[in-house]
């Protein structure tokens, strides 16, 4: 499954950020550098997909 | 998806911060220094606010004040406005949410570029800007 990351900017000058597609915690560190670049991480919620193991190219699942 | 994350606009980038005001309609009509300069009242006294990107007045709207922009030693921009036109010339809290707006959307383009990201905007009917970014 193809990855994305959506960011939706509000006129209040927040945003919000959504891994797509992502297993476990790739998506967290995918995204870090917009959290990052953009400002102060003012909430965050796992999703059910986060605590899903990631799985190698090669099949083996990554230690948690 | 994996999670959400809400994030607050803090403005350090001088290229985005420029790019930003470019779309709230000041393009070339900003000045950029190096070394921070004085802003000027509407009666061109000088204030003791000093900024490294200025709007001057005439741009700003009527009877008003220089808009700055000024860095500090946190890397982060301070935004001078002056009281008559954040009542007058509506550049209050509204301007300002539009403005880190603007920036966020400039400055998560950058970056995502960078990595070697393919990025696509869409303004939204409630006024939202969305980005989806994928390689």
């Amino acid at each position: 499954m193809s990855t994305e990351i959506v960011l939706e900017f509000w006129e209040d000058g927040q945003v919000n950020l959504e891994g797509k597609g992502f297993k476990g915690q790739a998506c967290f560190k995918e995204m870090q550098f917009l959290k990052d670049a953009l400002g102060v991480e003012t909430s965050f919620t796992k999703k059910q997909e986060f605590y899903q193991a990631e799985v190698n190219r090669d099949g083996k699942v990554k230690a948690r | 998806m994996s999670h959400y994350s809400e994030v607050a606009i803090e403005l350090t980038d001088e290229g985005c911060l420029v790019a930003a005001l470019s779309r709230l309609g000041f393009k070339g009509k900003m000045e950029v220094h190096w070394e921070a300069e004085p802003l000027y009242g509407y009666q061109g006294d000088a204030r003791a606010q000093k900024a490294h990107i200025i709007i001057r007045q005439q741009h700003v709207g009527r009877a008003a004040n220089d808009l700055g922009f000024e860095r500090q030693a946190d890397g982060k921009y301070r935004v001078w406005v002056s009281e008559y036109d954040q009542k007058y010339n509506k550049y209050d809290s509204a301007w300002m949410g539009k403005l880190k707006q603007a920036y966020g959307v400039e400055k998560a383009r950058a970056e995502a570029k960078k990595k070697g990201y393919r990025v696509s905007e869409k303004k939204l009917d409630d006024g939202r800007i969305q980005l989806v970014l994928r390689r």
